[in-house]
């Protein structure tokens, strides 16, 4: 049997565990290809206007798996900690889907993870058998690798901690926030992290956050976040000023997120109250980079000066 | 005499300067683009050059949104963003300035300015709501010229209460309140507190706006905006003599600067192109899935640049073959 996963949405951490699932249960596995315009415009003419644009890009590639898989794996993500959600549109996705993609028929494989009746496993084992499929006894690999209970950024942490260790540090130092499906998505982005490699800027974003700092920044506002994808940016934003002192940061959302228009809101307070430039950047389905590139150009020269005084 | 250009190519205005080796102006023009900023430069070197004797082009800097197409064009030795232009025009006229507002075509642009140098900035986000194609485009619906709307703005003693936060609401708020009966300067001047406020909360967002203000780009010319401003900020506005073209003035001093200090040569390809004949055209690349739009440039019947293509396919191919020209 083929299965195939949507790469959008938080695919981006939990894509290694999925797969290694699937194959353990003999499974083929596989992903649709990094968006590009054509995949992105296939979902935005698919689905409502008012729907936000990563949304908008897993349906486009929902409909390039379809028609060459068995069945096309939705993540519905209720919960995947204590007190905390993602957002309503996850707890929705396997509606919006079904609505906006028709003909996906039977081929839809709903995984529903609702943290703590369901952990991981249970999750993919009530989906396999399902399918008629004999769940695996052992636990995954990947997840006996890590210690500690978030183990879904955790997963990118191992790869990042290589990265970590080849970066120079004589380098400016930027620390990128945002969703991960915001981060490492560079067609919805305009290839923002390129764009900081090419002008030799080292980056830390928040799925590179060392175990250590879990609940540490998010613990210390004033009043409990309970949006996942808030708390590991707070957690992240700890870790960038007090470790690593970077000079400035950037904030990545899209356009209309709700729960991102408080986030965003209090993380630049946060920032600015440790005297750091910040640079939003809000992003729509519009493909002209002018926007993008001239403020990221004057942001850079900002912190260049603001080096040089200091 | 040396002289370095300044070109900024804007939504709504291609604006160019002439600035000596002490970075005092020589020349300024204001254009309006008309949607073609090939031609409007073409123009305005045309006549920016005009009576002019002796001189030699020893550095050009380009800015504003067409800044890589019209450099690329024309050879320019610094190609930067309108931001820091605008900041370095600012501190070369003002040293003493703490905070630069600065609303053009499609842009607006608060510049908070610390020990000299930039320490934030904000800019509009993806709405072009309370810019100066806004403002174009109201005059335009009151059958209005664009110098006369400030001027009445200005006169409005009554600002009436204008929606300000999108301008399809200003639009039709301002149709309700004419219907209403209420006189046109005092519609106008709530149009412009309402663009104010929204300027204000929009890019201010509780950011401390301390004086000297200085006021600039092609919507200071509104005498209704800046006096909103001022009535909102509690500040006097400064506005510097250029300010229509401190983004070309920017651009030069930046040009200045990078070839008196590293002493290079300038890459300009003379004042020849005002006579030739340049043609754009676009077409989809369909190479991959990105589907990149991609512009060509042509001089007479020669493709001088490529631009748009994510991959470089075409914009490199140009610059082997150039390279092999020289």
């Amino acid at each position: 049997m083929i299965i195939g996963l949507p790469q959008g949405l938080l695919y981006f951490w939990f894509a290694p565990l999925w797969r290694e699932y699937w194959q353990k249960v003999n499974c083929s596995v596989i992903s649709s290809p990094p968006t590009d315009r054509q995949l992105m415009m296939t979902g935005v003419g698919s689905t409502l206007d008012e729907i936000c644009l990563p949304i908008k890009i897993f349906i486009g590639h929902v409909k390039w798996l379809v028609p060459k898989v068995d069945k096309v794996m939705i993540p519905h993500l209720v919960k995947i900690e204590p007190k905390a959600f993602i957002c309503p549109k996850f707890m929705g996705l396997p509606d919006i889907v079904r609505h906006t993609v028709p003909e996906i028929g039977e081929k839809m494989l709903v995984v529903k993870f609702d943290h703590p009746k369901t952990n991981f496993k249970q999750a993919l084992d009530q989906a396999a058998r399902q399918l008629g499929l004999k769940p695996p006894k052992k636990e995954f690999d990947l997840q006996n690798q890590l210690q500690g209970e978030r183990i879904w950024p955790g997963l990118l942490n191992l790869n990042f901690q290589k990265m970590l260790n080849q970066q120079t540090e004589n380098n400016l130092k930027i620390g990128v926030l945002g969703h991960p499906y915001c981060i490492y998505d560079p067609c919805f982005n305009l290839e923002l992290l390129k764009r900081l490699r090419e002008n030799d800027l080292t980056y830390y974003t928040p799925e590179m956050t060392p175990i250590c700092y879990q609940g540490q920044g998010a613990g210390s506002l004033e009043k409990d976040l309970f949006w996942t994808l808030g708390r590991l940016q707070f957690d992240a934003l700890e870790w960038m000023l007090e470790e690593l002192n970077v000079d400035g940061f950037i904030h990545i959302s899209t356009f209309a997120c709700g729960p991102e228009a408080i986030v965003g809101e209090l993380l630049e307070k946060r920032i600015r109250q440790a005297n750091k430039p910040i640079l939003k950047l809000n992003y729509e389905e519009h493909s002209g980079e002018a926007g993008v590139i001239t403020r990221l150009e004057a942001f850079l020269d900002l912190m260049k000066y603001r080096c040089q005084v200091c | 005499m040396k002289l370095y250009l300044g070109i900024d190519v804007g939504s709504v205005s291609t604006n160019i300067v002439l600035i000596d080796n002490q970075g005092k102006l020589v020349r300024k023009l204001y254009l309006r683009s008309q949607g073609n900023p090939v031609a409007s430069v073409q123009k305005g070197l045309a006549q920016v050059i005009k009576e002019l004797k002796d001189y030699e082009i020893a550095g050009v800097g380009t800015t504003g949104s067409g800044r890589q197409m019209i450099g690329k064009l024309i050879g320019a030795d610094l190609i930067k963003n309108e931001i820091t232009a605008h900041a370095v025009a600012c501190l070369h006229l003002e040293p003493e300035v703490r905070t630069i507002i600065e609303i053009g075509g499609q842009d607006s642009k608060l510049i908070l300015i610390k020990d000299g140098i930039v320490n934030d900035f904000a800019m509009n986000t993806v709405c072009a709501a309370g810019t100066g194609s806004f403002l174009d485009q109201q005059a335009a619906r009151l059958q209005m010229e664009i110098a006369d709307f400030g001027n009445t703005a200005a006169t409005g003693n009554h600002p009436v209460r204008i929606a300000g936060r999108c301008a399809v609401f200003a639009e039709s708020d301002m149709i309700h309140k004419q219907q209403m009966g209420h006189p046109m300067e005092d519609i106008l001047a709530g149009l412009c507190e309402a663009l104010v406020r929204n300027f204000i909360n929009n890019l201010g967002k509780g950011r401390d706006i301390k004086p000297p203000v200085i006021f600039q780009g092609g919507v200071a010319a509104n005498q209704g905006i800046r006096k909103a401003f001022e009535r909102i900020l509690g500040h006097k506005l400064l506005i510097p003599e250029q300010f229509d073209v401190m983004g070309a003035y920017g651009a030069a001093l930046l040009a200045q600067n990078e070839m008196m200090s590293q002493k290079l040569s300038t890459k300009f390809k003379g004042f020849q192109i005002i006579n030739e004949t340049i043609t754009t055209s676009s077409f989809d690349c369909d190479a991959c899935a990105n589907q990149c739009e991609v512009v060509e440039l042509r001089q007479g019947n020669q493709l001088v640049a490529c631009l748009g293509d994510k991959c470089g396919k075409w914009s490199n191919q140009i610059m082997e073959e150039g390279l092999a020209i020289s």
